[in-house]
């Protein structure tokens, strides 16, 4: 039987995948609590400065958690990325090698963007 | 005595003999509530059309070989009882991503040829003694006890969009036989079924729709085990980066 088995270079792009599912999973329900009830109810109870800007701006004082924003952002686009190119293949839409680049290269691109754009925030 | 219920079975047929494309037959025959669709189709061949052909064997859920798509959905067809069924029609067709022979007969050989691809045997280390009985304890046993289960009915690899779409995709049944083996204590043939896992064929084709183990009639867990065995893939795939010459 001839069967030629060829070696997959998917595992770096399913780690980042899996980092980001992960991330968004652990994250995300959080920000939603966050920006979706308690920063609302506590506008009604008189404090209505938990998602000011400066305030905002102070939680990136530091490079690391800058470093830590855009590291988030980096994954959960190319956890998104990933599930998208799948999908398509799921659905039967053969992109090829052109619809790999489109994904994994919007990834790429978010993640440059999202790290020049955090870490070049001005500092409070 | 009163008159017992009937109910529609829909068939697709076809005979590659007869030059005539697949056509669907309908049935219409007296049920029990506690029969199986396998006795309904058993039924039919005995007293209806003698020309209706279907693999079964052991009426029982445990041979695999009466496999088939039922309303769309793979199923074994002794597992199924009319009454669940009722009141019908229903429709019989042979399970999916298969060539047929004839009627609800599959050729499984694509199968049966990925089989020694992923390494599904047991491989003796060298301090296997033909003496001794190898002996495991509950806990060795309970690390592929779950994935041994698989009857190879095929249903998996009919419930897997993957297979549909990339026939080469190994599949669903043979990546868990891989991981059941790969999990066993007495065995020593990991390192020679890492070039199966790894390639594009193995566990990377896996999206993780995870259809197959809805569908699998024994409980088997596939698409958990071709994902345990992407994260020792990856870490492989990490390793052999970082360290030049590791791999052959």
């Amino acid at each position: 039987m001839s069967r030629r088995l060829r070696r997959s270079h998917e595992p770096p792009f399913w780690l980042l995948f899996g980092a980001g599912g992960l991330l968004a999973a652990l994250i995300l329900p959080a920000v939603v609590l966050f920006t979706g009830l308690i920063a609302p109810l506590s506008g009604r109870c008189g404090d209505s400065g938990l998602l000011e800007h400066a305030r905002m701006l102070s939680l990136l004082s530091t490079p690391i958690a800058r470093l830590a924003c855009a590291g988030f952002i980096a994954l959960l686009a190319w956890h998104a990325c990933h599930r998208i190119y799948h999908l398509c293949h799921d659905l039967g839409l053969r992109g090829g090698a052109g619809l790999r680049w489109a994904c994994y290269g919007t990834a790429a691109l978010v993640s440059v963007i999202g790290l020049v754009l955090v870490m070049g925030l001005p500092h409070p | 005595m009163s008159e017992r219920p009937t109910i529609v079975i829909e068939v697709r047929r076809w005979h590659p003999d007869a030059e005539q494309p697949p056509w669907w037959q309908a049935f219409e025959l007296p049920y029990r509530e506690d029969q199986s669709l396998l006795e309904a189709l058993q039924h039919i061949k005995d007293e209806l059309d003698g020309s209706l052909t279907f693999r079964w064997s052991c009426r029982m859920a445990i041979c695999g070989s009466c496999g088939c798509m039922v309303d769309g959905r793979p199923e074994l067809s002794c597992h199924l009882l009319m009454g669940d069924l009722a009141p019908g029609p229903v429709r019989v067709e042979p399970l999916a991503h298969f060539p047929v022979i004839r009627d609800l007969v599959i050729d499984q050989q694509d199968v049966l040829d990925k089989l020694p691809v992923a390494g599904a045997y047991l491989v003796p280390g060298d301090d296997t003694s033909a003496t001794e009985p190898s002996r495991q304890t509950p806990a060795q046993v309970a690390e592929y006890a779950q994935f041994a289960q698989c009857i190879n009915c095929l249903l998996c690899y009919s419930a897997c969009p993957q297979y549909g779409l990339k026939p080469d995709f190994l599949g669903p049944a043979a990546l868990a036989l891989m991981a059941r083996h790969d999990a066993d204590s007495r065995d020593a043939g990991q390192a020679e079924r890492r070039e199966a896992r790894d390639a594009t064929s193995g566990v990377w084709d896996c999206t993780l729709v995870g259809h197959c183990t809805e569908v699998c009639p024994q409980g088997v867990d596939p698409a958990r085990a071709i994902n345990r065995n992407k994260g020792a893939s990856a870490r492989d795939y990490l390793l052999d980066l970082l360290l030049p010459g590791r791999r052959r």
